[in-house]
C-alpha cells in the first residue's frame, strides 16, 4: 500500500505542473486580448501600452511565463487589478465558504444518493424503487441554476423558512447545499442501485445465504460493502462537478466562495484574479481525485496490486 | 437489431420531446405567438395571460416566443459541439491507439491533463478570456469536448486490435487508415453513439450554464441559460421568467438523458 501511495503522489506532480502550465497558457494565449477586454474598444491605444507594461505583457510569453512560476513557487498569485491586494489573500479569505459549501453538499448527496440506493435495490421493481429510479432521471437533467432559484422561490419567498441570499449560520446552508447536491444524490442514487444489485447475484451472496446467515446480514454486509466500490469511484468523477456546480450555486446565493469570487473576477475583468480561481479550483480537483483514488485502493485490494 | 428492440416507453417520451423541440426550433418563425424581440416596457413582468401563456420578461417581451426561439441555441451548440468534438475526438484517439509510440503517449497526456480539470471551469475560464459570443462559446465547449471521445475511441482501437479480424486484415496486408476507416471506426459506433447522447445532454447544460453566468450567447439574442439569468432579479415579482425556460430546459435534458439510456441498454449489451 505504501508503495502504491509513493507512486500516486509522485504521478501528481506532472499532473499539478500540466494544470498551472495550461492556465496560464489558456490566459494568454487563447485569442484575444486581455487589455482590450479589460479597458474596453474606447481605450486609447497609450492606456493600452500602460496597462500592458503593468501587467507585464509587453514581455515575451516565455518569460512571463517563468516569472509566473517562480512567483508561484513563493506562494505569489499576482496583484488584483481592482483591489490591487495579493490574490492569494482573497482567495484563502474565500476557501472556508466553498469548503463548508462543498462538503455539507458532499454529505448530504452521500446519505441520501446512497441510502434511496440501497432502499431501491432491497425493493427491486417496487414502488420505492420505482419513484427513486423517476427521480433520479429528474435530477441528473435539472439544472443547479433552475433548482436554487425554484428552491428561494418556495422555502424563502412564499414560506420565509431560510434566507434568499448569503452566508449567515446553518439555516443559510440548507439551500445552497440541497442546490449543489441534488445532481450527484441522483447519480450517486442510480450507481448504488446498480452496483448494489449486481453485487447481489454474485456467487458470495449465495454461500453467504447458504451458510444460513440472516438476510439482513447478507445485504449489509456483503452486498452492501462490495456494491460501495463503484460508488467510490462516481464520488471522485463526480468533485468535477461538484466544484464547477459550486460556480454556479455560488452566484445564485450570493455565497461568498472561491466560486463567486471567479464570477466577480470575470464581470470585474480582473484577469490576475481570474487566473488564480482557476488555478485553484483545478488543483483542488486534482487533490480531491487523489483522496479519492486513496481511498479506492483501501476499499478494493487489488487495485493496489494491479498497478 | 431492429427498430422494435429499441423501443421502450422512455425511449419513445424522449423521442416525443425532441421531435417536439426540433420542430419547434425549425419552425420558430411560424409558430411563435409573438415577435420575441418586440419589446413592450409598459407591460414588462406581467404575468401568465391567455395572449402570454407564459407572460413578458423585464422589456414586456413574450416569454414563449423567446423560448420557442431559444431552443435554437440550445439544439444548434449540442448537436454542433457534439459532432465536432465527436470527430475530433474519434480521428485523434483511432489515430493514437493504432499508431502507438510516442503519438499515442502524447495523446494520453494531453487528455489526462484536459480532463485533470472540471469541464466547465475550463469552458468557464476560456469564455472569461475570449469574451461571450455564439463562435467562441462552440470554441470553448469543443476544446474540453473531444477528450472523451478520444479515450473513448482510443480504448475501443486497443481492444479491437487484439481480436482476430483485425489480425486477418492485417496479414491481407491492410494499412492503418485501412483498419481504422473499415475496422475500428465501424466497430466502435455503438459505444461513440451512446456517449455523443449523453455528451449532447452535458453540452447543452453547459451552454445554459454559461449562459446564465452572461458568458454565452448575448442579449437580444434569446438563449434559455440567459433567459433564466433574467429573470434572477426577479423571483419576487415574476417567478414565470425562472420557472419556464428552466422546465424546457429540464424536459430536453431528460429526453436526451432518456434516449441516451435506451441506446447504452441495446447497443452495448
Amino acid at each position: 500500500m505504501r508503495r502504491y501511495l509513493l507512486a500516486r503522489l509522485l504521478l501528481l506532480l506532472p499532473t499539478v505542473f500540466g494544470v498551472v502550465t495550461a492556465v496560464f497558457f489558456i490566459i494568454h494565449l487563447v485569442p484575444g486580448d486581455p487589455v482590450e477586454i479589460m479597458l474596453g474598444e474606447t481605450a486609447t491605444v497609450t492606456e493600452k501600452d500602460v496597462l500592458r507594461k503593468n501587467m507585464g505583457l509587453d514581455r515575451p510569453i516565455q518569460e512571463q511565463y517563468f516569472s509566473f512560476l517562480a512567483g508561484l513557487a513563493k506562494g505569489d498569485l499576482g496583484v488584483s487589478i481592482k483591489t490591487r491586494e495579493p490574490v492569494l489573500g482573497e482567495l484563502l479569505s474565500r476557501w472556508p465558504a466553498t469548503l463548508e459549501l462543498a462538503l455539507a453538499a458532499l454529505l448530504l448527496a452521500s446519505v441520501f444518493g446512497v441510502s434511496a440506493g440501497v432502499l431501491s435495490a432491497a425493493r427491486k421493481n417496487g414502488v420505492a424503487d420505482k419513484f427513486s429510479l423517476a427521480a433520479s432521471l429528474v435530477g441528473v437533467a435539472m439544472p443547479n441554476f433552475w433548482l436554487g432559484p425554484v428552491l428561494i422561490i418556495i422555502f424563502s419567498i412564499w414560506l420565509g423558512w431560510t434566507p434568499v441570499s448569503g452566508r449567515d449560520g446553518f439555516s443559510s446552508l440548507i439551500l445552497p447545499a440541497v442546490t449543489l447536491s441534488a445532481g450527484m444524490a441522483a447519480l450517486i442514487l442510480r450507481i448504488t442501485r446498480s452496483s448494489v444489485l449486481e453485487a447481489a447475484s454474485e456467487d458470495y451472496i449465495r454461500s453467504a445465504r447458504a451458510r444460513g446467515l440472516p438476510e439482513w446480514k447478507v445485504f449489509a454486509k456483503h452486498a452492501l460493502s462490495n456494491g460501495m466500490i463503484p460508488v467510490i469511484t462516481v464520488m471522485g468523477l463526480q468533485l468535477g462537478a461538484l466544484l464547477s456546480g459550486a460556480v454556479i450555486t455560488e452566484t445564485i446565493f450570493s455565497w461568498p466562495g472561491v466560486g463567486r469570487l471567479l464570477v466577480e473576477a470575470i464581470e470585474s475583468r480582473d484577469y490576475p484574479l481570474v487566473q488564480a480561481c482557476v488555478l485553484n479550483i483545478a488543483l483542488c480537483y486534482v487533490v480531491a481525485n487523489l483522496i479519492v483514488d486513496f481511498a479506492y485502493a483501501a476499499a478494493d485490494p487489488r487495485v493496489r496490486v494491479e498497478r | 437489431m431492429t427498430f422494435k428492440k429499441i423501443i421502450s416507453p422512455g425511449f419513445l417520451l424522449g423521442v416525443l420531446i425532441l421531435a417536439a423541440t426540433v420542430c419547434a426550433a425549425f419552425m420558430a418563425e411560424t409558430i411563435s405567438p409573438h415577435d420575441p424581440y418586440k419589446q413592450e416596457l409598459i407591460f414588462g413582468l406581467e404575468s401568465p395571460t391567455a395572449a402570454h401563456p407564459m407572460g413578458r420578461d423585464l422589456l414586456g417581451r413574450d416569454v414563449l416566443s423567446r423560448l420557442v426561439h431559444g431552443s435554437r441555441i440550445s439544439l444548434t451548440i449540442g448537436f454542433a459541439v457534439v459532432g465536432i468534438s465527436l470527430i475530433i475526438g474519434t480521428v485523434v484517439g483511432a489515430a493514437s491507439g493504432a499508431f502507438g509510440g510516442w503519438a499515442d503517449m502524447v495523446m494520453t497526456r494531453v487528455v489526462d491533463m484536459a480532463q485533470a480539470f472540471p469541464g466547465l471551469l475550463l469552458a468557464i475560464a476560456i469564455m472569461a478570456v475570449l469574451g461571450p459570443g455564439f463562435g467562441n462559446l462552440l470554441f470553448a465547449l469543443c476544446l474540453t469536448g473531444w477528450t472523451g471521445f478520444a479515450r473513448l475511441m482510443r480504448g475501443q482501437t486497443l481492444a479491437l486490435r487484439e481480436r482476430e479480424f483485425v489480425t486477418a486484415a492485417i496479414s491481407a496486408g491492410a494499412g492503418k487508415g485501412r483498419l481504422i476507416f473499415y475496422h475500428y471506426l465501424p466497430n466502435s459506433l455503438g459505444p461513440l453513439i451512446v456517449e455523443a447522447a449523453f455528451a449532447i445532454a452535458s453540452v447543452i447544460l453547459s451552454e445554459a450554464g454559461l449562459s446564465f453566468l452572461g458568458l454565452g450567447v448575448q442579449p437580444p439574442e434569446p438563449s434559455w441559460g440567459s433567459m433564466l439569468n433574467e429573470g434572477r432579479p426577479f423571483l419576487l415579482v415574476a417567478p414565470h421568467l425562472t420557472i419556464f425556460p428552466g422546465l424546457c430546459l429540464m424536459a430536453l435534458v431528460l429526453a436526451v438523458n432518456l434516449v441516451g439510456d435506451r441506446l447504452r441498454d441495446v447497443l452495448n449489451r
